[in-house]
């Protein structure tokens, strides 16, 4: 039987926009540094409905926070019951910050979430989505 | 066919503990990015599968701390949230969210929101079953200041009139399973960050484990352990870092067999507010 492979890597790095620093509540704008990525394999996939979604936000106008949004679902095709094989996820991101004129680390941020699925996949959908919440 | 467990295990556990430590004070948040990250899982599959999920929240009120001592009045929090799972086979049904907020929280609001609802169902012959481990951790500790004989927030010396000690706090709520069918609902919710000295540090944790009544099976069969924990180390308000109060608690819980209810809950405030 045919045997399809997939692989999607989307890696997504944010770093220091203008208009962040202009966002911010200080006068003095804090160092920070974020880095964010997702990712998607498919293996040995043998018959599947796939959808993934990707959005970024990465210049804005002012105010405006920077974001991302990843979504990937899968499903059977019709007339199937389950879709086979095996599907990996790995999110992943680290964000340091500095506060006020320091700028050293005042706040550390980290978190890594991997999923592995095998076997007859009835319905699997992830979603993450990253804003920053900086309010005026 | 099920092997019949001649043993019969019927509990029911509602535990709802609240501590009030006397003083946590939170760091405030950064204002630098306050990053808000929402993630969702839902999946439905006979096979294998395994999932592992960390997220740790470090903050200072004063940035610039390198290790060693902290400055006067300076408060740091840490909280760490991890969570796994793994099947060999079988029938699972998940559904998980996990809400991250990194900026400053009000009363009533958390920097980590976790809830999970899995359903699991096997054939115990064959051998398959679900593991699966939560732990919500989080220590806060403050260095007492005697400037202005308050800490650096007016509005709680308001309230306190006098300088606060030190601090040393650390809460944990936790559980692992081990099943061959039924229903685990997990929830933990921590506040590490507050919008300012008076918002006190929480943490929550809860558990539940139910029969997959689908699978007509009345029982989740297996092992479930929990484990709740909380230390208190203070200074007294006018007497600087000198340990003055030391409060301990722990909580450890194991079943194992047909579970027909078994539910436990955690909750652990500071109690440094004036409502």
């Amino acid at each position: 039987m045919t045997q399809i492979r997939v692989f999607i890597l989307a890696t997504l790095f944010l770093f220091t926009t203008p208009v962040l620093i202009t966002a911010d509540s200080f006068s003095v704008a804090p160092a920070f540094e974020d880095h964010v990525s997702g990712s998607t394999n498919l293996i040995n996939m043998q018959s599947f409905a796939m959808e993934s979604r990707l959005k970024i936000r990465a210049v804005g106008g002012e105010g405006t926070p920077a974001g991302v949004e990843y979504m990937v679902s899968i499903s059977p095709i019709n007339g199937t019951d389950a879709a086979i094989g095996t599907v990996m996820t790995d999110f992943h991101g680290s964000i340091l910050e500095g506060r006020g004129k320091m700028e050293n680390v005042s706040a550390q941020n980290e978190w890594r979430d991997r999923s592995k699925v095998s076997g007859a996949i009835v319905n699997f959908m992830k979603s993450f989505t990253y804003t920053s919440g900086i309010t005026l | 066919m099920n092997t019949k467990i001649p043993v019969l295990f019927s509990i029911s556990l509602m535990l709802l503990l609240i501590f009030t430590a006397s003083a946590d004070i939170l760091p405030n948040g950064t204002n630098t990015t306050n990053r808000q990250i929402p993630s969702e899982t839902y999946l439905e599959v006979i096979g294998s599968m395994s999932s592992h999920q960390q997220y740790q929240l470090e903050t200072s009120s004063h940035g610039g701390h390198e290790g060693g001592f902290l400055y006067d009045g300076e408060r740091v929090s840490s909280v760490v949230y991890k969570s796994d799972m793994a099947t060999n086979g079988g029938y699972l049904a998940q559904s998980k969210g996990l809400k991250i907020d990194e900026g400053p929280q009000q009363k009533g609001a958390f920097n980590v929101d976790s809830k999970i609802v899995s359903t699991y169902l096997t054939d115990p012959e064959i051998g398959s079953k679900m593991t699966s481990s939560d732990s919500l951790e989080m220590f806060n500790s403050g260095n007492y200041t005697k400037v202005n004989r308050s800490v650096r927030n007016p509005l709680v010396a308001d309230i306190i009139g006098e300088y606060v000690g030190g601090f040393n706090s650390y809460y944990k709520g936790a559980s692992a399973v081990d099943m061959t069918s039924g229903q685990i609902a997990t929830m933990a919710r921590a506040r590490s960050v507050g919008t300012d000295n008076t918002i006190p540090a929480e943490l929550r944790y809860l558990i539940g484990i139910h029969p997959d009544m689908s699978s007509g099976i009345p029982y989740a069969a297996g092992t479930a352990s929990t484990e709740f924990a909380m230390t208190n180390e203070e200074g007294a308000p006018a007497n600087t870092t000198d340990l003055a109060s030391t409060k301990k608690m722990s909580d450890k819980t194991t079943v194992d067999g047909q579970i027909f209810t078994f539910g436990k809950s955690f909750t652990v405030t500071s109690g440094l507010s004036p409502t």
